[in-house]
């Protein structure tokens, strides 16, 4: 018989071409669950990255509030210590002991009969010794008391010296309470 | 030398066919002895009982692994093989004069709609009779299987470490078997399979054109009344593939007495035997001369 038939050929032949018959049975299932698969990581990777990134807004906002909140605590501080030195130096000013002040006004209103062997300070005195002329030296410290109504002044030794009499000035810082 | 060397080396065509039946598996090889045809081995061993085919892979591996060994089949041999005659649809069909492309087309949906499957679930060849100067339709003879159950059985053969040069329908290896060497020497033929309750006639013009019909049929004869195959004062020559004896006078009976039963296998192709029975080995006989007039130039 000359007639030959094969039915292995048709088999393997589609067996070439079956890409299309197995892409068009699988590829769409195929290509789903890979959408899906790659599709979850993406959303897992972009959630970790969401979450990193508001973990990280959420420091820098922490460290932010805390720099402000030291920056306020410091500006705070500068301002005491502002007014805790402007207060001391107004006090300063305002203190009736304070030397710088007193030895103005000494060398200020000194009487012309009046001369200085020396001038001692302490904490919280101030002694003068000298000579000069009672009258003036009387005066002297009268206007000083008028002026540094908070001191005390007192005049320990006076003697008479031939014209003159030596004498020994004391300026005494009164209590708080003598002063109010 | 070179080109001997570098040459692809030919491989040589079996003569030898491997037929899974319905109930036997079937092999023959012949070969050449002093100038004539003879017959070297026979086998036959027993399918595996089961419903589907090839559906216990491992019992069917074991069976061909028998014959392969009790055959001295080398690794790697080729056999011309055919499945079952009940797995293959085998048909002449008829078609108007069209393209090419619409006779493709044509010829998936006739073959989707006779088998009721999927053209992808399916194996295909066929063959184109010539056409006549004045002739309106194509003929185009059509065989089909079921591509699961080639995958199987080529699964199985490579586990054999076995393969298959072609997968023929059985219908047309048979038809190869009795036609003897000539051909022409005893057509028109009629040949009666059996197939359950019924039975199948392949039947081969003069003109060398094969149909196959199905027909109803029992002890008593064809059913019906009425019935186209009653007669056959052109079918002189017929065969009856079973050769269950009652059954091969009711078919006598029932058709034309006129008709000449074939002449055995062994006398037509001049077979030496060497006292091996060839009967129930007309398929394989078929598949292992399907390239005999190649090996035989």
């Amino acid at each position: 018989m000359h007639i030959k038939l094969d039915l292995l050929q048709s088999h393997s032949r589609s067996g070439k071409t079956s890409l299309y018959t197995t892409f068009k049975r699988w590829g769409f299932l195929s290509f789903f669950l890979l959408f899906i698969v790659t599709g979850t990581f993406a959303a897992y990777n972009f959630h970790r990255d969401v979450t990193e990134f508001d973990k990280a807004i959420l420091l820098k906002r922490k460290r932010i509030r805390n720099l402000s909140t030291l920056h306020n605590k410091l500006e705070q501080e500068q301002l005491e210590l502002r007014e805790k030195c402007i207060s001391i130096l107004s006090l300063m000013r305002r203190d009736p002991f304070h030397y710088s002040y007193i030895l103005d006004y000494l060398l200020c209103s000194i009487p012309d009969s009046v001369t200085l062997d020396s001038i001692t300070f302490t904490d919280s005195k101030l002694l003068l010794i000298g000579e000069g002329k009672v009258d003036e030296i009387l005066n002297w410290r009268n206007d000083m008391s008028a002026e540094f109504r908070y001191i005390k002044i007192e005049i320990p030794y006076f003697s008479k010296k031939e014209k003159m009499h030596s004498f020994k000035m004391k300026f005494l810082l009164m209590a708080k309470e003598e002063k109010s | 030398m070179f080109v001997s060397f570098f040459k692809k080396k030919k491989r040589k065509m079996p003569l030898s066919g491997l037929y899974i039946g319905n109930n036997w598996i079937r092999y023959i090889s012949l070969g050449w002895e002093g100038g004539y045809l003879a017959v070297q081995k026979v086998c036959k061993k027993t399918i595996p009982r089961e419903n589907l085919l090839f559906k216990t892979f491992d019992d069917w591996v074991t069976r061909i692994k028998e014959i392969k060994n009790e055959m001295g089949i080398p690794h790697n041999s080729l056999l011309n093989c055919a499945l079952p005659i009940r797995e293959t649809y085998f048909e002449t069909l008829k078609f108007p004069i069209m393209q090419r492309n619409e006779l493709e087309k044509s010829i998936r949906w006739e073959c989707q709609r006779r088998l009721k499957k999927k053209w992808e679930d399916l194996c295909f060849d066929s063959y184109c009779y010539k056409e006549q100067e004045d002739s309106s339709e194509s003929l185009l003879l059509v065989a089909l299987t079921s591509r699961k159950t080639v995958s199987k059985f080529l699964k199985i053969l490579k586990r054999c470490k076995l393969g298959a040069s072609c997968l023929e329908p059985p219908q047309l290896a048979l038809l190869r078997g009795l036609q003897g060497p000539y051909q022409d020497d005893y057509l028109p033929l009629s040949v009666f399979c059996p197939k359950g309750n019924n039975v199948i006639k392949i039947y081969i013009s003069p003109e060398g054109v094969i149909s196959s019909e199905l027909i109803d049929f029992d002890e008593e004869g064809l059913l019906g009344d009425e019935n186209p195959y009653y007669s056959f004062p052109e079918n002189p020559h017929w065969f009856w593939v079973s050769h269950a004896l009652k059954d091969k006078k009711a078919i006598l009976k029932t058709f034309s007495t006129n008709m000449r039963e074939l002449p055995p296998l062994q006398n037509m192709w001049s077979l030496d035997d060497k006292g091996q029975s060839i009967v129930g080995y007309e398929i394989a006989l078929g598949l292992a001369l399907r390239d005999f007039l190649c090996t035989s130039n």
